[in-house]
């Protein structure tokens, strides 16, 4: 056999092995057992006291275990997580919670009290400022302390034991386990954090990778901004045996496109957000894997209150009124949801009244141009150029140049669009450094005071300048009431107020529509508040 | 009486001329570019072309049809009238751009060149720092910093002139970007010229004049600046498609143009996310751009064999 002879065998060998079909990503991470998961923004912080994202939500609940964890099976229902049982007094107001002696943290130091009353100071703490503070607010004086009007040792909660947690409420609160799954109820490693800074160093390091301590199902493994954020099992963790995958890869992909191509192009095994016009093609395309849930959240425009004109009421109406909602939905979503004049979504048993306000879309209409022209810009003369902020995921712009064009229609007044990155949306928005922000609410638990508790003032993300005394004090009597109806009247008072003076727009309570591998994924099963545990999905190759 | 015939020497413009017109590629290149500009300039003042921010929620995604000739778009808005719109947008970009560029680059190559020593020498380098930063990082930073000041020059000029903020914004809105791209796009341009500026200063007429008592303006001017015009020309044409290009790569991460106004970068993208389902959306904008881009590449091409016969490859 001569050279050349040699070299086309050589060149035919390569082509062929060229030629033998590759396996996707899905397929070999599969075979790992790893679960690739589309996880809509980059996360921000894995400080579940710094977090307030949804993606960052869904990070930490697999890296840190609060005193009790959602069920797999049952949507709502909660088991025992570091907490082995617990018992609370006749009006639900004083809760003891006894922690499992062999929880442990992935260092190999037990979880005790102490660290669940540490990482509560810290979110509660004046000085640390944390934006999620509020949702700690059920606690006795909890309020006054991150205020600064009180003490520490008064707030509700001692570590009365090592292992024995004592959580005193401000009123009765027999819906405390369900609060109690949200992130910012989780402890955190309180020998690691003042090992690194201590309690109030906002840019402590102890969320690296390299620090990193907890004692949820997972460690964090490793991550690469942009591109993904893995965690792999915590051999220390109570439940280790039951861990039903090999670890999982977040990847931070906001355009929902490109996620759907991403999946059918075989790299992920469930994607975050299938986008409206996608939803027959994705839907033809994988009808075993289609999936649409419903979902406890709201979407809606925030308005910075703190400016000329939206400062003033009858402007706001008057864009509320002018955006035709069921032709946004219908059309422009495609039947992401069901359009809406109100804020909290249906849910949880609870319902708000509609404001009176006209019923067809002309009618409304015209009220919106007689508020403009009361507020002194009549058919849109002299009214500034507001900007309208959305982050640059592709639904929310063609939203925003949907309402443009209806303000623009219907008011003539014209807005710019802002398109900016995740991060640059949410520090504008938290700094209040807007017009008009596009914006969604998820409920962190079922019930509706996720949503209304939103609109305190000053509260970490009401983010609007917008406050009412009647309402706070609404809200606080719904605090302190046993009585469920009450209580449900009470938050129904303080949405209404809210919405009688619109420091938001809602929109549309949305639905979520994704895609999950059939044949990689088992055990799957819709959430309300999509907050699945992840260490129950099992992967197969 | 015998009688005298001169005949006229063809000047080396007219020789060119003559070649270019020889250049079928070239010459239907120029053609179609001619009635692309017209189309993208004129035709949206006809009334016949609907107004490309008109939504229409209830004719979404809809076929091509006699009032819809490319059909509508995601909003239910004319996609014909959005590309000729987002064609003067995007021509519009490449044109002034490349204006800016070019007397940016002119000026900077022929004062390197005909002064020479040190002061080229440091024009030179400051150069080649330039080209070692990143061009599109460049241009985002500097569009940035310069959008406040345009947003309120917009502000002033309604109010002076009273024109609708409608007609003024979509075209004062892009100002950063001429800016930012023309003021960062003339470094090729200037070490072309430079080098150009070297070969003729010492040639013997240059020498002449000088002896003759010219001053440096009149020579720099009269004598080398036209005879560097066949260079700068064919660099011109083949530059605005990369001016172009740079304008959708803005547009495509958000700098560019501003919703709902488009440029044929920004329908592209829109078109691209809606493939499977919708592909006339980025069909009928990406034959626009392809097009105006090979025409702009061939009539550079034809222009360069002209001007410069000794390039020629055939």
């Amino acid at each position: 056999m001569n050279w050349k002879c040699a070299i086309a065998v050589l060149l035919l060998g390569s082509l062929l092995t060229a030629c033998k079909e590759q396996k996707s990503s899905a397929e070999k991470f599969a075979e790992d057992g790893i679960l690739l998961i589309g996880n809509n923004s980059e996360p921000q912080s894995q400080d579940p006291h710094k977090a307030t994202a949804v993606a960052d939500g869904k990070i930490i609940c697999t890296l840190l275990e609060g005193l009790v964890r959602p069920s797999p099976t049952e949507d709502g229902a909660v088991l025992p997580g570091t907490a082995e049982r617990w018992e609370h007094n006749d009006t639900a107001d004083e809760w003891t919670f006894h922690l499992n002696p062999s929880a442990k943290w992935s260092d190999g130091r037990p979880v005790t009290a102490n660290d669940f009353a540490y990482a509560y100071q810290r979110l509660l703490h004046p000085k640390f400022a944390g934006k999620y503070a509020e949702m700690l607010y059920p606690l006795r004086n909890a309020e006054n302390f991150s205020k600064g009007l009180c003490n520490w040792e008064e707030v509700g909660v001692k570590a009365v034991a090592p292992h024995t947690l004592r959580l005193s409420l401000s009123g009765p609160t027999p819906h405390l386990l369900r609060l109690l799954l949200h992130y910012t109820w989780f402890p955190i490693p309180a020998h690691k954090v003042e090992e690194l800074g201590g309690m109030l160093d906002r840019r402590s390091l102890w969320t690296r990778p390299e620090h990193w301590v907890g004692n949820g199902a997972y460690v964090l493994a490793a991550h690469r901004f942009n591109d993904y954020l893995s965690v792999s099992p915590n051999p220390q963790y109570l439940r280790a045996s039951e861990l039903k995958n090999k670890g999982i890869r977040f990847l931070p992909i906001v355009n929902g496109y490109t996620e759907t191509r991403m999946y059918l192009g075989g790299k992920l095994h469930i994607t975050n957000n299938v986008p409206p016009e996608m939803l027959a093609y994705a839907q033809a395309e994988r009808p075993s894997d289609f999936c649409r849930d419903p979902y406890y959240c709201t979407i809606f425009y925030r308005l910075n209150t703190s400016r000329a004109p939206l400062n003033d009421s009858r402007v706001r109406r008057a864009l509320h009124l002018a955006i035709d909602r069921e032709a946004l939905v219908n059309k422009v979503v495609r039947g992401a949801g069901a359009p809406s004049v109100t804020f909290t979504p249906p849910g949880a048993g609870y319902a708000v009244n509609a404001p009176t306000e006209p019923t067809t879309q002309a009618e409304r209409e015209e009220e919106a141009r007689r508020l403009l022209a009361e507020a002194g810009y009549a058919e849109g003369k002299k009214f500034p150029v507001l900007e309208l902020m959305t982050t640059s995921r592709d639904v929310q712009r063609v939203m925003a140049e949907t309402i443009q064009a209806m303000w623009e229609k219907v008011l003539g007044i014209h807005v710019d669009i802002r398109s900016c990155e995740w991060t640059a949306y949410k520090s504008a928005q938290q700094n209040m450094e807007y017009d008009i922000s596009s914006s969604s609410w998820s409920g962190d638990y079922l019930d509706p005071a996720t949503f209304v508790e939103l609109w305190r003032s000053g509260g970490g993300n009401n983010c609007t300048g917008w406050g009412n005394p009647e309402a706070d004090a609404a809200l606080s009597a719904a605090r302190n009431t046993g009585h469920a109806e009450q209580r449900q009247r009470h938050l129904q008072q303080a949405e209404e107020l809210m919405l009688h003076e619109l420091p938001i727009l809602p929109l549309y309570h949305s639905q979520r529509t994704y895609l999950r591998s059939s044949r990689h994924i088992d055990g799957w099963q819709p959430r309300l508040l999509d907050n699945f545990p992840l260490d129950a999905v099992l992967v197969k190759p | 009486m015998a009688k005298t015939t001169y005949t006229q020497g063809n000047s080396l413009w007219q020789d060119a001329m003559l070649r270019l017109r020889r250049n079928r590629a070239a010459m239907v290149s120029l053609a179609f570019l001619c009635l692309m500009l017209l189309a993208c300039f004129v035709l949206p003042l006809f009334p016949f072309i609907a107004n490309p921010n008109a939504t229409d929620l209830n004719n979404i995604a809809a076929p091509c049809s006699l009032a819809h000739p490319f059909g509508t778009d995601q909003l239910g808005r004319d996609l014909l009238a959005r590309v000729l719109y987002g064609g003067r947008i995007s021509l519009l970009v490449g044109i002034v751009a490349t204006v800016v560029a070019l007397i940016i680059g002119l000026v900077y190559g022929l004062i390197s060149g005909y002064v020479g020593g040190k002061t080229d020498a440091f024009m030179m380098r400051t150069v080649d720092v330039l080209f070692a930063l990143p061009f599109i990082v460049l241009v985002i930073v500097f569009s940035l910093s310069i959008e406040e000041p345009s947003r309120r020059l917009t502000a002033h000029i309604v109010e002076l002139t009273g024109w609708s903020r409608e007609s003024v914004a979509p075209i004062l809105g892009l100002v950063p970007l001429f800016i930012a791209i023309g003021a960062l796009g003339w470094l090729t341009l200037a070490r072309i010229v430079r080098t150009q500026t070297l070969e003729i200063k010492s040639q013997e007429y240059i020498m002449a004049a000088q002896s003759l008592g010219l001053g440096h303006m009149r020579i720099l001017f009269r004598h080398i600046a036209p005879n560097l015009l066949g260079t700068v020309v064919v660099y011109t044409t083949l530059a605005v498609p990369g001016i172009m290009l740079t304008e959708s790569t803005l547009s495509f991460i958000g700098l560019g143009v501003k919703a709902p106004n488009s440029s044929w970068g920004t329908l592209i993208k829109e078109g691209a996310d809606r493939m499977e389902v919708t592909p006339e959306l980025i069909i009928f904008p990406a034959a626009f751009f392809c097009l105006t881009l090979l025409a702009l590449n061939f009539l550079g091409d034809g222009l360069r064999d002209a001007i410069d016969p000794k390039s020629a490859k055939d």
